[in-house]
């Protein structure tokens, strides 16, 4: 974990510190090793060499059997300060003559297997030669030199001072090198950062990571550059093509609205002559201005004239309605609202004797505008009593269920059904007729469809010829 | 001029086909005229297979509109030589696009029919 949340920055000077630290620890182990064996190795040899003279100077000495000049040779290594302790051996091994530093130090004789060649033998710092001496090549006797290399720890300290003062500067070196570095490497990627963080922040793609380079880096700042400039471009684009389509949909607008003008105005003015003309007409036909050869062209015309006037009104009505599509939605007590519409259509229900039965026990509320609920009713309503099987009162059940955030409302009639093979493409258009032995102008679904629709819902009808239809209403069901 | 032997008018407004049918009888140039009030009642005229000469039709029709009946018609495998004149008062350049790629159609006229337009379609699609 820390490992990821470490910077790059201290990630670098770790690495660095380290890998000098342990370069440079290892390079002064070596040298401090090899400089201690170097020191040992010549220490040997001097060693070696005092033995060797004092050899041949004790050589006479052990022939005479004089032990007093052999002390006396051996007492001359007093000048030399390692060696502790000096002792001539006969050739039976027995202590001849002896030199000890200080006499405090172990009188005891040193013991040397007298068999053996020349050896020296290292135990800490103490030094031990031994050096056999022939004459003619008999065996006479035995040098033997004890040493205490005491510089050996001085020079190790100062090995170690040295070595600590490389490491410091290794360290310190390291460190410059690694701030140096920053400028070069975590500088610029901080800079990447912190330029990230900024178009993030603000959203301002114009923004530019300057002082890119050849390096990895600055391929990464030139990609990120590129990306910036490849997303300024899109967003250009969509504001582009945004702001064309916002023109376009107010034109599509405007247009809408000079098209519902021109229709309002045109049906509204076709109005009042074709009002005139039938009632002209229907004068006529009572004042029996008509030559019995001539009523069944009067017929025509008088019906001409009324298809129209349907016609006209239905189009002033379609106009008026579409402009009552914004309206607010209230809560709405589905029961109060059939209620009303059955009211509205009383003539209706009695003369054709229609059962009409209703159950909102699952869904009794809708949140929708009440005027538009009550024309879904009507129309629902009339086009099941209209369209009706002949010979037989209408039968029309109604309820409500809840799916999703829509209220279903479905309507089941009995009544003639619809070719849904064929007619499915047209259910929804204007003044489109399925049935030609009825009243109807083709305006109700068509109007459903238009509120169902602009209030976020949709309607499925399922209907077989001379069986039924049932209508599901999906009604948009959005809080207030 | 050509003599028609039947003619079938398909249109639910009885005025245009009382008007259609007065022209042919002026010009006394047809047996006989059979009236159909929507595409419906045309196919089922046509099932009867009494193939008239010419059909005048309508686009917009309860039921069955005009071209419904065309595509119907174009399925139905009678009367094959039948051909059709469009009667309408659609002034849509996609109606009369539409109704000119179906084989049967020779012709999309505007309403009323008159006894001038009827000559021209006998002397342009029937010869003298």
């Amino acid at each position: 974990m820390t490992g990821s949340r470490n910077s790059i920055k201290n990630k670098l000077i770790i690495i660095q510190t380290a890998t000098a630290f342990i370069v440079v620890l290892v390079c002064c182990m070596f040298f401090v090793f090899n400089d201690i064996r170097t020191f040992k190795d010549s220490a040997k040899r001097k060693m070696y060499s005092l033995a060797r003279i004092v050899g041949e100077n004790a050589t006479s000495t052990l022939v005479f059997l004089d032990q007093d000049a052999a002390t006396q040779i051996l007492m001359k290594l007093n000048k030399e300060p390692d060696i502790v302790q000096a002792a001539v051996l006969d050739k039976n091994g027995k202590l001849f003559a002896r030199y000890i530093k200080h006499q405090a130090l172990s009188s005891s004789p040193p013991i040397v297997d007298i068999s053996k060649p020349a050896t020296s033998e290292f135990e800490g710092r103490r030094l031990m030669v031994s050096y056999p001496l022939y004459q003619d090549s008999a065996f006479l006797g035995t040098v033997i030199l004890h040493a205490e290399l005491n510089d050996l720890n001085k020079i190790i300290i100062s090995y170690i001072n040295v070595a600590g003062l490389v490491l410091l500067t290794a360290i310190i070196a390291s460190l410059i090198i690694s701030l140096f570095l920053q400028r070069s490497i975590v500088y610029r990627l901080l800079r990447l950062v912190s330029k990230t963080k900024e178009v993030a922040k603000t959203g301002n793609y114009a923004l530019r990571v300057d002082g890119t380079g050849s390096d990895e880096i600055g391929i990464l700042a030139d990609g990120f550059n590129n990306m910036l400039t490849q997303i300024e471009k899109m967003e250009k684009f969509l504001k582009e093509t945004n702001e064309s389509l916002k023109n376009y949909s107010m034109t599509l607008e405007r247009t809408n609205r000079e098209l519902e003008e021109f229709a309002y105005i045109s049906s509204h003015d076709m109005k009042s002559p074709i009002t005139s003309l039938v009632g002209i007409l229907t004068l006529m036909q009572q004042k029996d201005a008509i030559k019995p050869e001539h009523r069944h062209l009067f017929d025509l015309a008088f019906n001409s004239a009324t298809q129209m006037r349907k016609t006209i009104h239905a189009l002033n009505e379609i106009i008026a309605f579409r402009k009552t599509l914004k309206i607010e939605r209230q809560k709405i007590d589905l029961a109060e609202a059939l209620e009303e519409v059955k009211l509205r259509i009383y003539d209706l229900i009695i003369s054709s004797g229609a059962l009409i039965t209703a159950d909102f026990s699952k869904c009794p509320f809708v949140n929708y505008p009440a005027v538009h609920l009550k024309s879904i009713f009507q129309n629902l309503l009339t086009n099941a009593i209209k369209y009706k099987q002949e010979g037989s009162p209408p039968v029309i059940d109604i309820k409500t269920t809840s799916w999703e955030n829509f209220v279903v409302l479905e309507v089941r009639d009995r009544g003639l059904g619809i070719d849904m093979e064929r007619y499915k493409d047209k259910l929804f258009g204007l003044f489109q007729r399925f049935h030609i032995h009825t009243e109807g102008m083709g305006i109700g679904l068509h109007m459903i469809h238009s509120i169902v629709e602009s209030y976020g819902g949709k309607i499925l009808i399922e209907s077989e010829v001379n069986e039924g239809t049932t209508f599901k209403i999906y009604l948009g069901n959005a809080p207030l | 001029m050509h003599h028609f032997n039947k003619v079938l008018l398909v249109d639910d407004d009885a005025a245009t086909n009382f008007l259609a049918e007065l022209a042919f009888r002026n010009l006394a140039i047809a047996n006989e005229i059979q009236v159909a009030g929507d595409g419906l009642a045309a196919c089922e005229l046509l099932k009867q297979n009494n193939c008239p000469d010419i059909i005048f039709l309508d686009i917009r029709m309860p039921r069955m509109d005009g071209f419904d009946f065309l595509d119907y018609f174009n399925q139905m495998n009678v009367c094959k030589r039948v051909k059709v004149v469009m009667l309408t008062s659609s002034t849509r350049s996609e109606d009369k696009a539409r109704a000119l790629s179906y084989t049967a159609v020779i012709d999309y006229i505007e309403k009323p029919l008159t006894e001038q337009v009827i000559q021209k379609i006998a002397d342009a699609h029937f010869g003298r």
